[in-house]
Formats: C-alpha cells, sequence, structure tokens
C-alpha cells in the first residue's frame, strides 16, 4: 500500500514534513494557519478550510473524521474554537477530539490541529 | 509500559525521551531519533515508512535546534507529517520527546 503525501514542506530553515498523508483507507492532516495576523477564530476557520481542501482531494469527507487534537496557545480561546468547530463540523458525525494547550513553533500560532479520517 | 506496540501493519511507538539527559537539545534529539530507528527495525520496518511523528518540546526555543537534527534524520522527499508543539515533559531535564506511527508491512 502507498504512502501518499499532501503538501510537502522542505528548504533551508523550514522543517522537512509534510501536511497531510494518506495509507489504506486512513487519512491524517495536521497544520496551523497560515495568516498569523488573523485572531483565533480567524485561524480556526483558515485550519478547517485547509482540512475541506486536503480532506476533497484525498476523496473523503469530514462525516468519514475519526479524531481531532486541538491545540490551543491560550486554553481561554476554548469558546471561540468551539463556536467554529461547531459550525464546521459534521454534528451526526461528529470526531473523537481532545483539546489541550501548549505553545507552537511560531509564538503568533495560537491554535494546532491535527485530524484523522478514514474512507472506504 | 511498551516502547512499542504493532496493530496489523501499523506500529505506534511510545513518547521517546534521551536516557542520557545532560546533553543538550540536539544531543537528545538524535539519541531518541537512534532509539526510534532501532524501535522501527525491531518491528520490521524504517524510517521511510512513518506517518506520523508528535514532537514535544520542553520550550519552543529549541526548536531550531531540534529541527536541524530532524531535518537531517528524515527523507525529505517523503517526509511523515509531524506536529511540534511545547509543554511540561516528564522531568525538567528533558528536553525533547517524540512519538511515531509507521506501516510495518504492506
Amino acid at each position: 500500500m502507498a504512502i501518499e503525501r499532501y503538501g510537502i514542506i522542505q528548504g533551508p530553515g523550514r522543517p522537512s514534513i509534510c501536511l497531510g498523508l494518506a495509507h489504506g483507507d486512513w487519512f491524517t492532516v495536521c497544520t496551523t494557519a497560515p495568516d498569523l495576523d488573523a485572531d483565533i477564530s480567524g485561524q480556526t476557520q483558515q485550519i478547517l478550510k485547509i482540512f475541506d481542501g486536503y480532506l476533497a482531494d484525498a476523496g473523503c469527507d469530514k462525516s468519514q473524521l475519526l479524531t481531532a487534537q486541538i491545540w490551543l496557545k491560550r486554553i481561554e480561546d476554548y469558546d471561540a474554537v468551539n463556536a467554529v468547530w461547531n459550525g464546521w463540523i459534521d454534528k451526526a458525525n461528529p470526531p473523537a477530539r481532545s483539546c489541550v494547550s501548549a505553545n507552537m513553533s511560531k509564538p503568533e500560532s495560537l491554535i494546532e490541529i491535527r485530524i484523522t479520517a478514514a474512507w472506504d | 509500559m511498551s516502547k512499542c506496540v504493532i496493530h496489523g501493519n501499523m506500529v505506534y511507538t511510545a513518547g521517546i525521551t534521551a536516557s542520557d539527559l545532560l546533553g543538550d537539545v540536539s544531543a537528545q534529539m538524535r539519541e531518541v531519533l537512534d532509539t526510534v530507528d532501532g524501535l522501527l527495525a525491531d518491528a520490521g520496518t524504517d524510517k521511510f515508512k512513518i506517518l506520523t511523528a508528535q514532537v514535544w518540546l520542553s520550550d519552543m526555543a529549541l526548536f531550531q535546534d531540534m529541527n536541524a537534527v530532524w531535518n537531517a534524520w528524515v527523507d525529505s522527499e517523503n517526509p511523515p507529517s509531524r506536529a511540534c508543539v511545547s509543554g511540561d515533559l516528564y522531568c525538567p531535564e528533558a528536553l525533547v520527546e517524540v512519538v511515531v506511527t509507521a506501516v510495518v508491512k504492506d
């Protein structure tokens, strides 16, 4: 079974990573927001939009999410993130989610999310 | 706990830290990745089959030093999906901890 990688990053001063990866019936994406001038709601929206794109590329959608790991720089942003999250998620098929606070690689990053998904 | 667990065609490692906690983050990261290489070899696979990596740093100020070791180790054409965040590790001397998931066999 091939490993398919999406959004490969490499180059001087950058981490050698990919943002998304699919193997068999399993798919994951992990990212921070690209526009770090945005507030927590804006950064969350950017990340979820990126997820929509990669999920579409992989031929699956958010009803097939398995897990989500959310890291927040400030846990007090929890309610604001939830408001965006709840508007995005397929409420009939929500993933198992965890949310904790941590610092991301850039100080302006307020949120980072990893999702995993499966499809038949 | 187990240092790694195999289920189906996947291997899941524990959070790997350096045993020599006197080293700087570069030395600790090298030891951690050596350990990961060894665990993957025991599981019958290698770093080219890693799907995801989770890196925890005790302090994000260590990011560039950690990342230089990562970049030298990883297959830059076929890198894993990695998340890196900072937080308190199990003891103050531990500067980096890494978990990977990898495919064992196809």
